[in-house]
C-alpha cells in the first residue's frame, strides 16, 4: 500500500481500470424499463391497452390495430432484450466491460432507429398519425434508448474515472444495508406480487360475500342475506351434493387402482418405464383436452364406446351416457379418475423404493405370504404417501371445474361448486352471490388444506 | 379397407397371447441355459398356437352361444382356453425339456417363490415366468388406457367423412384437413369458382386440400392468435415466475427467516385452492385498472400463481447445492449478488430447467382464469378449443387436431424431464422418480 501511496497523481489516474459495473446495471434497468413500457404502457392514445405489445402482434397477424403499428416496431422489445443479454454478460465478467458498453450502444441504436424512421423517413396519413397521437410508452422508451446511448460516455476514461471517484463519495453517504435486511431485500418482489395477487382477493371475497353487488351498481351491504338463500337453493345442495360424490369415488377407485399400478411395476421389467409412462402421461394433458376426448368417447352417436356396443352387436340401445342424468356426474368423475390414477401411481412408486428390501426379507423368513407380506409391512411403510395422496384426491376434487365446464356446463346434474359459482357470478353478474359461494368452497378446501400442512409438518415429507 | 370391432377385439386379444408367450417363455428357457433366440422363438410359437386356439375356439362356439342367446359366453370361453393352453405350454416346457449346459437351476435358490427379494438372480423361474404374464397383462392395459389419446390422434388426420363414419374407421386415408380447417377462416364456393381456382396455379398444398371440398382459404382462424396468446403468456409468466421465484428459494435457502417452514407451508398452500375462490375480486381489480383481457394482467396472475411452485421446487433444488462453494466465494471477495450469479446459478441449472418446464406446463395448460378473466385480446388456447365445438356444426376433426398440437409440446417436455416429473407434480414433496 505504501508502494501506491507514493505512485504520483497522473500516473496512477492511467494505471487505475476502469469500472462498468455501473454502466452495465444502468443498461439493465433501462432495458427493462423499456420492456415494461414496451408491454404495459400506451404505445398510442391512453389506454393502456394499446400497448406496444398489442399494436405489434395486431400488425404482425393483420389484427384490428394493423393499420396503426409499423412492422418496424419489432425493433423495439428486440433491442431492450439485445441490450439486457449483454449487460447481464458483460456482469458476470469483469473483463468484457468495455465490449458489452460497446454492444449495448448498438442495441440501443437500433431501437431508436424505429424513431428515426417514423419522423424522418416515412411519409403519408398514417405516419402522421402515429406521430400526432403517441402514448406514455414511446415516450418512455425514447428516453430510455437515449439513456442507453449515454451510458457509452463511461467508456470514456476520464469521466468514468470522475464517475468512479464520485459514485465512491456517494457510496460514504449511503445508509449501509444491514446484513439482516438482505434476505428480505430478495423476497420483496415475489411476497409484494403475491400479497396483491393472492392474499387481497381472497379477503376480499370474503368482503363481497356479504354484499349484493351485481359488478355494476353500488355494493350494499346484506349481511347474511347470500348464505341463507344459498342453502335454500336446490342447485348448491346438488353442487355440494356433486363434489361430495367427486370426492368419494376419488378417495377410493384411483388409489386402489394406482395402488396395484405401483406394486406391479415396482419390479424390475425391462422397459418398465415405457409402460409407466403410458398411464401417468394423461397427467400432463389440459383439463379441456381429457374433457374433449372423453365427451367424444361419452357421444350418444358416434362415440367411441357407443359405437363398441352397438356394432358388437352387445346392445342396439345404448345409454345416452353424458345426456342421461344419472349417468352423466359419474361420466365425468370417471374421466378424471383416468388421470388421477396414474397420478396415484406415481406417487405410490416412488414410496415403494424406500421400502427397505431387508424388511421384506425378514417377512419372508418368518413366513409370511405375499398378502401377509403386503398388509403387514408394505403398506404400514407406505402410510405417508397414503397420506398424502388421500389429500393430494381431495384437493382435486374440489378443484374440479374445468372438465364440468366443458363437457355439460353444468346441465344433466352435474353441477359443481366451483361452476355454479362461475355461472352465478360471471354469466348471471351476482358477483356477492357467487362470492359467497367462493366462501364456502374456500372454507372446505381450507379445511384440508391444513390438514395437509398439519400432516407434512409433522411427518417431514422429504424422501 | 376398414375393421369391423369384432375384429379389432380379435386381434387385440391374439397380440396379447403372443406377447405373453414372447415374454414367459425365455425365462422358462433361459433356467434351462438355452440362449436367448431359441427362447425367443420358443416363445413366439407359444404365443401363435395360443392365440390361434383362442380363435378356434371363437370361430367354433360363436355360433353355438349365439343360439344359445348368450353372446359373451363364446368369448369368455375362448379367452380362457387360450390362457390355459399357454400355461400348460409353459408347464411341458418346464418339466420337459432337458437341461442344457448346466444351467442356472443347478446354481440353487429358494424353492418357494421370492417375490422381493434383493438377490434377483436367485428367484424361482416359476415367479419370474408368471411375473413376465402379469407385465404382458399391464401392457395390454396401458395400451387400452391410451385409445383415447391414440383414437383423437387418429382423428386428428381424418377428413371430415371419416370422422364420424359408423363403425369407426381404423385404416384410413391421412389427411391435413383437420389441421387446415383449424387454423383458416375459408369461404364455401360454387362450381364456377371451383373450376376457376383449378386452372390457377399458384395454390399451395393446402389450397389445394381444400379446394376439394370446395373451399378457399381467405385467412387465418382465430386459433392462430390463441395458440400465440397462449405461447407469449406461458413464456412471459414462466420467465417471470422462475426468476423471481430463484431470487425467494435462494432467500430461503440460505438465510435464517422467522418462521421460514410456516411461510412456505402457507405459500404452496394457496396454490393447492381451488383458483375459483380468488376470481371475483381479481376480476373487479381488473376491470377498475383497465388489466381486464390485457396481457399484462393474464402474466401477471400466472406469475402470482405459480411463483408458489416455482418457490417451493427451486428452494429444493438449491437446498441440495453445498453452501461451502459460496461462502469460499464469499471468503474471496465476492458480494452476495456475486456469489449467487456466478457459484448458485451454474450449479442449480437443471433445477431451473425443470422448474421452467412445469411452470410453462401450468400456464400453457391453464384453463380456468383465462376462461374468467380474458375475452378475445388476451384468450389463451384452452378455453378456446372447446368453443370449436360450438362453430358451425361439430368438426371433430378440427377439434382433435387442435388438441393433439396443443399437446405435442407437453408430452415431448416430459418424455425429456420424465426424471424430474414426480418432483414437479407433487410440488417438491417426492424428491427421487
Amino acid at each position: 500500500m505504501a508502494a501506491v501511496a507514493k505512485v504520483t497523481g497522473r500516473s496512477r489516474r492511467l494505471s487505475e481500470p476502469l469500472d462498468f459495473t455501473h454502466a452495465q446495471f444502468l443498461s439493465l434497468i433501462l432495458a427493462v424499463v423499456i420492456l415494461v413500457a414496451f408491454i404495459f404502457m400506451p404505445w398510442m392514445w391512453t389506454e393502456p391497452k394499446y400497448n406496444g405489445a398489442r399494436l405489434m402482434s395486431d400488425v404482425l397477424v393483420q389484427g384490428s390495430l394493423k393499420n396503426f403499428g409499423t412492422i418496424q416496431l419489432v425493433l423495439i422489445p428486440l433491442s431492450s432484450l439485445l441490450a439486457g443479454g449483454v449487460a447481464l454478460w458483460g456482469l458476470l465478467g469483469a473483463e468484457r466491460g468495455r465490449w458489452s458498453s460497446l454492444l449495448v450502444l448498438a442495441s440501443a441504436l437500433l431501437g431508436l432507429f424505429y424513431y428515426f424512421n417514423l419522423y424522418f423517413m416515412r411519409e403519408g396519413e398514417v405516419a402522421e398519425y402515429i406521430r400526432d397521437n403517441v402514448g406514455t410508452g414511446f415516450k418512455v422508451t425514447l428516453v430510455a434508448l437515449i439513456g442507453l446511448v449515454l451510458q457509452i460516455l463511461l467508456s470514456i476514461s476520464p469521466l468514468n474515472l470522475g464517475w468512479q471517484r464520485v459514485s465512491r463519495k456517494l457510496g460514504v453517504l449511503k445508509p449501509p444495508v444491514s446484513q439482516k435486511m438482505i434476505p428480505y431485500l430478495f423476497l420483496a418482489g415475489p411476497m409484494l406480487l403475491y400479497l396483491v395477487w393472492v392474499i387481497g382477493p381472497t379477503l376480499y371475497t370474503f368482503y363481497l360475500s356479504l354484499t349484493d353487488w351485481d359488478g355494476v351498481s353500488t355494493a350494499h351491504y346484506v349481511g347474511f342475506d347470500n348464505y341463507r338463500t344459498l342453502f335454500k337453493q336446490n342447485v348448491f345442495t346438488e353442487s355440494l351434493y356433486n363434489n361430495v360424490r367427486w370426492l368419494a369415488v376419488f378417495i377410493t377407485i384411483p388409489t386402489t387402482l394406482g395402488l396395484a399400478l405401483a406394486m406391479i411395476f415396482n419390479t424390475e421389467m425391462r422397459g418398465g418405464r415405457w409402460y409407466k409412462v403410458s398411464f401417468y402421461s394423461p397427467l400432463v394433458l389440459s383439463w379441456p383436452v381429457i374433457a374433449l376426448v372423453w365427451a367424444w368417447v361419452y357421444h350418444p352417436a358416434k362415440g367411441l364406446i357407443n359405437s363398441l356396443l352397438t356394432e358388437g352387436g352387445i346392445t342396439d340401445n345404448p345409454p345416452g351416457w353424458l345426456a342421461d342424468r344419472d349417468l352423466a356426474i359419474y361420466c365425468i368423475i370417471a374421466a378424471a379418475t383416468w388421470r388421477q390414477a396414474g397420478y396415484v401411481m406415481v406417487l405410490y412408486l416412488a414410496g415403494l423404493k424406500n421400502v427397505d428390501p431387508t424388511l421384506l426379507d425378514a417377512g419372508l423368513v418368518d413366513g409370511a405370504n405375499r398378502w401377509q407380506l403386503f398388509r403387514h409391512v408394505i403398506f404400514p411403510l407406505l402410510s405417508p404417501v397414503t397420506t398424502i395422496v388421500f389429500i393430494i384426491s381431495v384437493i382435486d376434487s374440489l378443484r374440479s371445474f374445468d372438465l364440468v365446464q366443458v363437457m355439460t356446463r353444468g346441465h344433466q346434474g352435474t353441477q359443481v361448486l366451483a361452476n355454479f359459482m362461475y355461472i352465478e357470478a360471471f354469466n348471471n353478474y351476482r358477483m356477492g352471490y357467487g362470492a359467497s359461494i367462493a366462501v364456502i368452497l374456500f372454507t372446505i378446501s381450507i379445511f384440508f388444506v391444513g390438514l395437509y400442512l398439519w400432516i407434512s409438518l409433522r411427518n417431514e415429507l422429504e424422501y | 379397407m376398414n375393421i369391423p370391432l369384432p375384429d379389432f377385439w380379435i386381434a387385440y386379444f391374439f397380440l396379447f397371447w403372443v406377447l405373453v408367450g414372447l415374454t414367459a417363455t425365455p425365462v422358462v428357457l433361459r433356467h434351462k441355459g438355452y440362449a436367448g433366440w431359441l427362447g425367443a422363438l420358443a416363445g413366439l410359437g407359444v404365443g401363435v398356437i395360443g392365440g390361434a386356439v383362442f380363435m378356434l375356439l371363437l370361430v367354433v362356439l360363436d355360433p353355438i352361444t349365439d343360439s344359445l342367446d348368450r353372446p359373451f359366453l363364446g368369448a369368455v370361453i375362448s379367452i380362457l382356453g387360450g390362457a390355459a393352453i399357454i400355461l400348460v405350454l409353459l408347464n411341458v416346457l418346464k418339466n420337459f425339456v432337458p437341461v442344457s449346459g448346466g444351467g442356472i437351476q443347478a446354481v440353487g435358490g429358494p424353492r418357494t417363490p421370492v417375490a422381493y427379494s434383493t438377490r434377483v438372480d436367485k428367484v424361482d423361474p416359476t415367479w419370474q415366468a408368471m411375473q413376465a404374464v402379469r407385465a404382458s397383462v399391464v401392457i395390454m392395459l396401458a395400451a387400452l388406457t391410451l385409445i383415447p389419446v391414440l383414437w383423437m390422434s387418429m382423428t386428428a388426420f381424418k377428413s371430415r367423412a371419416d370422422a364420424v363414419a359408423s363403425p369407426p374407421k381404423v385404416i384410413f386415408e391421412p389427411t391435413m384437413e383437420g389441421f387446415i380447417s383449424l387454423l383458416t377462416k375459408r369461404r364455401q364456393l360454387n362450381d364456377e369458382q371451383i373450376a376457376e381456382y383449378e386452372q390457377r396455379d399458384d395454390l399451395a398444398w393446402y389450397d389445394e386440400v381444400m379446394l376439394e371440398r370446395g373451399q378457399a382459404i381467405i385467412g387465418q382462424s382465430d386459433y392462430v392468435k390463441r395458440l400465440r396468446n397462449s405461447l407469449i403468456i406461458a413464456g412471459s409468466s414462466t420467465i417471470l415466475s422462475v426468476g423471481l421465484g430463484l431470487l425467494a428459494a435462494y432467500a430461503f435457502s440460505r438465510f435464517n427467516i422467522p418462521g421460514e417452514g410456516d411461510l412456505l407451508f402457507f405459500i404452496l398452500s394457496t396454490r393447492m385452492l381451488p383458483p375459483v375462490v380468488v376470481t371475483i375480486p381479481i376480476f373487479l381489480m381488473y376491470r377498475e385498472i383497465n388489466l381486464y383481457d390485457t396481457y399484462p394482467g393474464i402474466i401477471l396472475l400466472y406469475t402470482a400463481f405459480n411463483l408458489s411452485f416455482s418457490v417451493w421446487l427451486l428452494k429444493g433444488f438449491i437446498d441440495e447445492i453445498p453452501r461451502e462453494y459460496e461462502e469460499a466465494a464469499l471468503v474471496d471477495g465476492y458480494t452476495r449478488l456475486q456469489a449467487f450469479a456466478k457459484v448458485v446459478l451454474p450449479q442449480a441449472v437443471t433445477g431451473i430447467a425443470a422448474t421452467t418446464v412445469f411452470s410453462f406446463i401450468f400456464a400453457w395448460n391453464e384453463y380456468a382464469f383465462a376462461l374468467m378473466l380474458t375475452a378475445d385480446n388476451a384468450r389463451t388456447a384452452p378455453p378456446s378449443i372447446p368453443s370449436v365445438l360450438g362453430t358451425g356444426g361439430i368438426e371433430w376433426a378440427a377439434i382433435a387436431a387442435g388438441s393433439l398440437g396443443f399437446l405435442i409440446p407437453v408430452v415431448l417436455v416430459t418424455f425429456a424431464l420424465r426424471r424430474y416429473l414426480l418432483r414437479g407434480v407433487t410440488f417438491g414433496a417426492i424428491r427421487q422418480g
